[in-house]
């Protein structure tokens, strides 16, 4: 069997997901009524970084706020969102 | 394939144009005696009559991830309401989102591949285009939109097939077979459709890629029509070399990845006994190992693309290059 680089990506580990969701809420202050949305970005788009995460902070009748990190969402530190937040 | 975590929720997308009779379609999934409880997202659910008490109205929230980079735009809208919806998952079994007319479907699609949570707690099951059989023609001529749901599509419904003649019905088939030659196309009269065949589809799994006879999909030859929307497929007999097939794919992909609306393929990879089965929203590429190839059965690579304006010589090209033995040309 030959390799597979189009493998499909796997899903997410909840406690990972959970915890970086819990993370986002904690730095900004933010209550359950704001839906957080994550995202691991493989991108193939030339103008776009390889890897990436993108959180994207869903207040109630706002625009979405938009927070990178240029790592994979594995590696994903609390201080790593304390930083981009400071 | 990945080992599966904790049960998905399916999701059925409801796309097709205004009067082409999604509502009716609506209706019947809800009030069905089929035992399952479905939690519906619509555009403008105070104009339509839908009896369901778990009802959400969405707004068509575009969320460009990645600046503006197509395969990296979904829609946040839905992924708010599906956060909320999952906290009371114990009330449905199944959601159900019905876009509107003008809505572009790739988002809508992609938000079930990119966000990871929705990506782990859903999973889309099909793209149902309700379409009607009398007024088809026009709205293809007029609206890329109409071109775009058809593209997209996984099931057609062929509605409100009584209003006209079976030439007329063939012709509409024919068009829809030229921009989509891989979805499944019902034919109906107010969406009388048996809904398990709307339904538990699962058309994303990569294990059902291209259900469909290749004849039957090299009978799809009509050039009556200048859809900006068209598709074609490209087959191999000969083995194609996987250190070129990927990389080339991928390079499709990143080039022609706007305009390729949705490929699917099974391709028979040289030194390799199962079949590879691939398919693609945009730039969104994921493919497979499959089963083994059966005894009998030829070992033919065939992919499909579906797109605006691709340029098929290019691509065409660049497929007969991935072939492990290139035939010597006359």
């Amino acid at each position: 069997m030959s390799e597979n680089p189009l493998a499909p990506r796997s899903r997410a580990l909840p406690r990972r997901l959970n915890e970086i969701k819990a993370w986002t809420r904690s730095i900004y202050d933010l209550d359950d009524g704001v839906a957080i949305s994550v995202a691991e970005i493989a991108c193939r788009d030339e103008d776009c970084p390889d890897i990436e995460t993108v959180i994207g902070i869903m207040r109630p009748g706002e625009q979405i706020e938009i927070v990178r990190v240029h790592k994979l969402l594995v590696d994903i530190l609390f201080d790593d969102l304390k930083q981009i937040a400071s | 394939m990945p080992l599966p975590q904790t049960p998905q929720t399916l999701v059925t997308v409801l796309t097709g144009y205004l009067g082409a009779g999604k509502t009716t379609l609506l209706n019947r999934i809800l009030s069905e005696q089929h035992g399952k409880k479905y939690a519906v997202i619509v555009n403008e659910f105070g104009e339509v009559g839908i009896d369901n008490d778990l009802i959400v109205d969405a707004d068509e929230e575009v969320f460009e991830m990645n600046n503006g980079c197509i395969c990296c735009t979904v829609r946040g809208d839905l992924i708010r309401i599906i956060e909320s919806l999952m906290r009371r998952r114990d009330r449905f079994d199944a959601i159900i989102i019905e876009t509107t007319g003008l809505a572009d479907p790739a988002p809508v699609a992609q938000t079930f591949f990119v966000d990871d949570e929705v990506r782990q707690k859903t999973k889309l099951d099909a793209i149902v285009t309700v379409v009607d059989a009398k007024h088809l023609l026009g709205e293809l001529d007029q609206a890329h939109e109409a071109q775009e749901q058809l593209a997209f599509a996984d099931i057609v419904i062929l509605n409100k097939a009584d209003l006209v003649t079976p030439d007329e019905l063939k012709t509409v088939e024919g068009r829809i077979r030229k921009i989509n030659p891989t979805a499944v196309i019902r034919q109906s009269t107010r969406c009388d459709v048996p809904l398990d065949q709307v339904m538990n589809q699962n058309a994303f799994d990569l294990a059902r890629v291209l259900e469909i006879e290749p004849e039957f999909m090299d009978e799809v030859h009509d050039h009556e029509h200048d859809d900006a929307v068209t598709s074609f497929s490209l087959t191999s007999r000969e083995p194609l070399d996987p250190e070129k097939f990927f990389p080339w794919i991928q390079s499709v992909a990143q080039h022609f990845g706007i305009d390729m609306l949705r490929m699917k393929g099974i391709i028979a990879l040289e030194g390799d006994d199962d079949r590879y089965v691939i398919q693609a929203v945009h730039m969104l590429l994921e493919g497979d190992h499959q089963r083994a190839w059966k005894a009998d059965e030829a070992r033919l690579s065939r992919i499909v693309f579906i797109g605006r304006n691709l340029p098929r010589e290019i691509i065409e090209d660049g497929f007969m290059k991935c072939r492990a033995r290139v035939e010597a040309v006359a």
